[in-house]
């Protein structure tokens, strides 16, 4: 990473200081919002600005931001647009490092936006501040008590965020807790006015906290230097991003939003494909991709072993494999041979690939799935494993607890890719599953999201070993 | 890195090359292309052809025309030096009749190639990724069916090697139903070399490689189109 990123950014993601700038006590007002989560944090060297002065939750509060002792790394910035100029004027003179630019209505409002916002960049730029936005909500990152959302996770974890919207930051940072895992530092980067999305990715991509990033992108300021960077960081950590503005009416509302130029979707392909970005097209592919991509060691190549108890799940698994390019070869002699004795009792049974193991297998998974993930895992054509199963149509902790910890354990054993996909007509998820989904094995309640998570992962594998070839 | 030939145009004030110009500029990328010389009167062009071996082609070399065929400018298949001489009058005719203020250079002469399997390979500029290459089989597979796969330059060997097998016409490349299959290495190196051209020529706009006839031991660029920065 250049030298600069890093410097620059640092302040941003772990300031010592931050001022709230256009503050006051009002139930809308962000920067009041803002104080209060980040004391809530137990973020106190905060410095609330509004020319009337006084006190707000027991902080002073500084006429401007000259009046503010000593150095300031970051400013949240929520004055009406009319202020913009003169806040970045005292921010430049201040010498603060970075400037969050909450206020709206820059480039993506037109021709005239556009003018003003770059006389702000210029002034910004002439103290050394970097500024992050406009439209936007700026940094986080629990580690350094930065949390300006009491929602937010406060614990770390191993993903980068980057969003070009707001909202969908806080999403992203709360749908990625939902699905069991920790954000390691994020950004709701706005309209990438000076500092932009591919320098957040560059920072992140060499963060060490950072193990895997996601990202919801709309225009991009400079391709070719996303592409360098990207493919830089490819090799190191997988990057998901969802890319919005793909159609003639989105693209009309992403420059309303963000005003950057929309990518057209074969340039778009053709970037993934040579920096080996993992596109996906919803929030909830993002999450399924994000756990897979997390959980599971990489595949040797895109051979999926399908093991189900009913046959309906069965063909369905297989169908949404094959759609996506996941392949469905045929298992070795000897596994077929190991597979027919360990399933002799049960009825309705195949033992080619898709492996069907009938009626008996759903009411003892710890039995007959638990023999056939330990059979099919070990069978050279084979590169991953899905397993479709019903959970029992009651709940028994005791039971559900042991049963999946058994799979659990035959899965680790095997040492291959699994997911599992879970259906079960009495809701989702019950018996087993429930404890399953808690558990570093992806759980998919569909088979097309099992299977979409394997194709994505058997891609970032393939990408991996052409960068080392 | 200096072209000789794109200094010289733009020096004239243009941006179009003609066909000559541009197929000297393939050559220049170091790109196998069909020999193309110009004539300026009929005894140039029966000379040239006969040096060249028949059959031949010939074809109106003008800047202001670029339908060429529209108008009677291209005749293919010549056999002898009778009919190449009696193409060349034709051809001229038929441009003056089409556009009297047409500023005509000469008229190309090439060897006529031996049809192969038709892809095309072209270059063109997006505003925030810079120059784009675009690989496809030719006719109708890239007009109706638009079968083309793109990257961004510059690209890696992955990246041809992907691009190519990324059409839906790939099997058409490996020989379908006893055709002759193209060979997919001589492709990638070309993909490799354009990439490598228009990086290190960024006064390049556009760059059209149209048709390029694929054999299963080479390829050969038969047309070439290309445009620079104004």
């Amino acid at each position: 990473m250049s030298k600069a990123i890093k410097e620059q950014l640092e302040p941003l993601f772990s300031p010592k200081s931050v001022a709230l700038v256009g503050i006051s006590q009002t139930a809308t007002n962000v920067a009041y919002m803002f104080l209060h989560n980040l004391l809530d944090a137990g973020f106190t060297r905060v410095y609330p600005v509004n020319p009337k002065g006084g006190e707000l939750l027991g902080v002073k509060v500084y006429p401007s931001i000259k009046d503010i002792p000593g150095e300031i790394d970051l400013a949240l910035v929520t004055v009406p647009r009319s202020a913009v100029l003169g806040v970045t004027r005292e921010c430049a003179a201040k010498g603060i490092k970075g400037m969050v630019l909450y206020t709206g209505g820059f480039s993506e409002s037109g021709p005239e936006g556009r003018k003003f916002e770059q006389e702000m960049v210029k002034i910004a730029r002439k103290g050394g501040t970097r500024v992050v936005g406009p439209n936007c909500v700026g940094t986080y990152n629990p580690s350094a008590r930065l949390i300006p959302q009491a929602i937010l996770p406060k614990e770390s974890g191993p993903v980068g965020v980057i969003s070009h919207s707001g909202f969908l930051f806080y999403y992203l940072l709360m749908s990625i807790n939902d699905a069991g895992l920790k954000p390691s530092k994020g950004v709701s980067c706005g309209s990438d006015c000076d500092l932009t999305c591919v320098d957040f990715l560059e920072y992140l991509g060499n963060d060490p906290g950072t193990k895997i990033i996601v990202a919801y992108l709309e225009g991009i300021r400079d391709g070719e230097r996303l592409m360098r960077v990207a493919r830089d960081i490819s090799p190191r950590k997988p990057i998901i991003v969802l890319k919005g503005g793909n159609t003639d009416a989105g693209r009309r509302a992403s420059a309303s939003h963000t005003g950057t130029l929309a990518v057209p979707t074969a340039i778009w392909k053709a970037l993934c494909s040579q920096s080996g970005i993992i596109s996906v097209d919803s929030f909830e592919q993002m999450m399924d991709t994000l756990v897979a991509l997390h959980h599971l060691p990489r595949p040797k190549g895109r051979r999926v072993g399908i093991i189900t108890t009913p046959g309906g799940l069965a063909v369905t698994s297989t169908d949404a494999c094959n759609e996506l390019g996941l392949e469905i070869p045929q298992l070795s002699t000897k596994t077929q041979k190991e597979l027919t004795a360990a399933i002799a009792e049960s009825v309705g049974t195949s033992v080619t690939n898709p492996v069907d193991l009938g009626l008996i297998a759903a009411l003892s998974p710890d039995n007959y799935i638990k023999n056939a993930i330990r059979i099919v895992a070990k069978d050279p054509n084979i590169d991953m494993i899905l397993t479709a199963f019903t959970g029992p149509p009651f709940d028994d902790d005791v039971r559900d607890r042991k049963v999946a910890d058994i799979l659990l354990k035959a899965i680790a054993d095997g040492g291959k890719p699994t997911v599992i996909c879970g259906a079960t007509p009495q809701g989702w998820p019950r018996g087993e599953l429930r404890f399953l989904a808690q558990s570093n094995v992806p759980v998919y309640p569909e088979p097309k999201r099992a299977a979409y998570a394997l194709a994505k992962l058997a891609q970032y594998s393939e990408f991996l070993r052409s960068a080392q070839a | 890195m200096t072209s000789k030939i794109i200094d010289s145009v733009l020096k004239n004030g243009r941006t179009v090359l003609t066909e000559v110009e541009s197929k000297q500029l393939v050559a220049e990328a170091g790109i196998p292309v069909v020999e193309t010389k110009l004539a300026k009167t009929k005894a140039e062009a029966i000379s040239i052809s006969k040096k060249l071996g028949f059959p031949v082609v010939l074809k109106i070399v003008s800047p202001d025309i670029i339908h060429k065929s529209d108008i009677g400018g291209v005749k293919l298949g010549l056999a002898n030096a009778t009919q190449a001489g009696k193409a060349y009058t034709e051809i001229m005719a038929a441009a003056k009749k089409a556009n009297k203020k047409a500023d005509i250079q000469g008229i190309s002469v090439q060897k006529m190639a031996r049809p192969g399997v038709e892809v095309i390979m072209g270059m063109s500029k997006d505003a925030q990724f810079g120059p784009v290459l675009m690989f496809g089989l030719g006719g109708v597979f890239v007009e109706v069916l638009k079968d083309v796969a793109f990257r961004i330059v510059p690209l890696n060997k992955r990246d041809a090697s992907q691009m190519i097998r990324e059409i839906k016409g790939y099997p058409l490349l490996e020989g379908y139903r006893g055709q002759e299959p193209a060979n997919i290495n001589v492709l990638e190196d070309i993909l490799l070399k354009l990439s490598d051209f228009v990086d290190k020529n960024p006064k390049i706009k556009e760059m059209d490689l149209n048709p390029i006839f694929a054999y299963k031991d080479r390829a050969l660029a038969v047309d070439a189109r290309v445009i620079l920065e104004s």
